[in-house]
């Protein structure tokens, strides 16, 4: 049963942590190849 | 069920493709990413299935991240959590007992019944999918818009959302609404953005902008309850999930990037061609299943 409990953490945190990760490193790009302020850039709606 | 390199990198290369396709048309990718791991990659069906829904969670947090959604924004999707639960529940039932069932025998084949199942679902519904993605294609964005369903059905309670749009909503409809799609998301994997937007620009005369958003965090919570179910099931692959989320990233940035060169009704043809050719593949497979 735990075995089964952390299994779901896990597969909840993994991709989550992941889309944290990639927004990061998006921002993080983004912060660097220009000076648009954050509220400028628009992000593309691939996840509809 | 083991997996190499090769297998890791196989998933990666069809996650990246079908992130691109995904960006390309502005859509999450859940209804060609199930068929392509079942048909293409030969993976079980109740795996493809699991981990389509759990990757689903990766891209939708950077969207709501770089969305920045606010309070306003989730009173919407909250109502409609209710009886998203139970239809993701009915759902990923549904594919549990289908997957218990033993194998059946048609014409000396023998057949998974999950499989049949889950093909014969995604048959019917890309197929009205590309028929109406089609239909629409000869319609400015301006001309599609409406609220056919909002005003129709006004079963009481009613209630208010002044932010997405004027005038009152039927609860039930937002409960049936919601239970539908939960449905559809726990047997098939999708996120349910497919359908999501054309219901709340088309049905519930939602502005397409206001649209997305909600969208968005609906898609997240549909994903959400649809990976705990079916992790509860034990129908998800880590491996494939993180297989999924490499290569599915790099395309969609790749597809997204296209999208903007392209204008929305010659995206609507495409995606209508798109998701014909993919109910096509699928009513091959099932001839092939149940001609033997």
């Amino acid at each position: 049963m735990l075995d089964k409990i952390f299994f779901i953490i896990a597969c909840i945190i993994i991709p989550v942590l992941w889309g944290v990760i990639v927004n990061w490193l998006f921002n993080l790009w983004q912060d660097r190849s220009s000076n648009r302020s954050d509220d400028d850039y628009i992000f593309p709606d691939y996840q509809i | 069920m083991g997996f190499g390199l090769i297998d890791f990198i196989t998933i990666s290369l069809a996650g990246g493709l079908i992130g691109f396709l995904a960006g390309m048309f502005g859509v999450g990718g859940g209804f060609l990413l199930v068929p392509i791991l079942n048909i293409v990659l030969g993976i079980p069906m109740e795996l493809a299935v699991g981990a389509s829904a759990c990757q689903v969670l990766g891209p939708a947090t950077t969207s709501l991240l770089a969305r920045k959604i606010k309070v306003r924004d989730l009173s919407f999707p909250l109502v409609i959590t209710g009886g998203l639960l139970l239809g993701v529940i009915a759902g990923t039932s549904i594919l549990e007992h289908a997957k218990e069932l033993a194998a059946i025998s048609i014409n000396g084949k023998t057949i998974i019944v999950a499989d049949l199942v889950v093909l014969v679902f995604y048959f019917l519904m890309l197929l009205g999918l590309g028929v109406l993605s089609l239909r629409s294609a000869h319609h400015s964005d301006a001309e599609l818009t409406g609220a056919v369903f909002k005003d129709r059905f006004q079963l009481p309670p009613l209630a208010r959302f002044p932010e997405l749009f004027d005038g009152k909503i039927s609860l039930p409809l937002i409960a049936w609404f919601g239970l539908g799609l939960g449905f559809v998301s726990g047997l098939l994997g999708i996120s349910g953005g497919i359908l999501l937007l054309p219901t709340l620009i088309l049905g519930l005369g939602i502005t397409t902008h206001r649209a997305i958003t909600c969208s968005l965090v609906i898609v997240w919570i549909v994903a959400f309850q649809s990976t705990i179910a079916h992790a509860w099931h034990g129908n998800i692959s880590i491996i494939i999930v993180i297989a999924l989320l490499v290569g599915g990233t790099v395309g969609a940035r790749l597809g997204s990037d296209l999208n903007a060169r392209l204008k929305g009704l010659q995206l609507r043809k495409q995606l209508g061609w798109l998701l014909l050719s993919v109910a096509l593949m699928i009513g091959t497979r099932l001839v092939f299943l149940l001609a033997g």
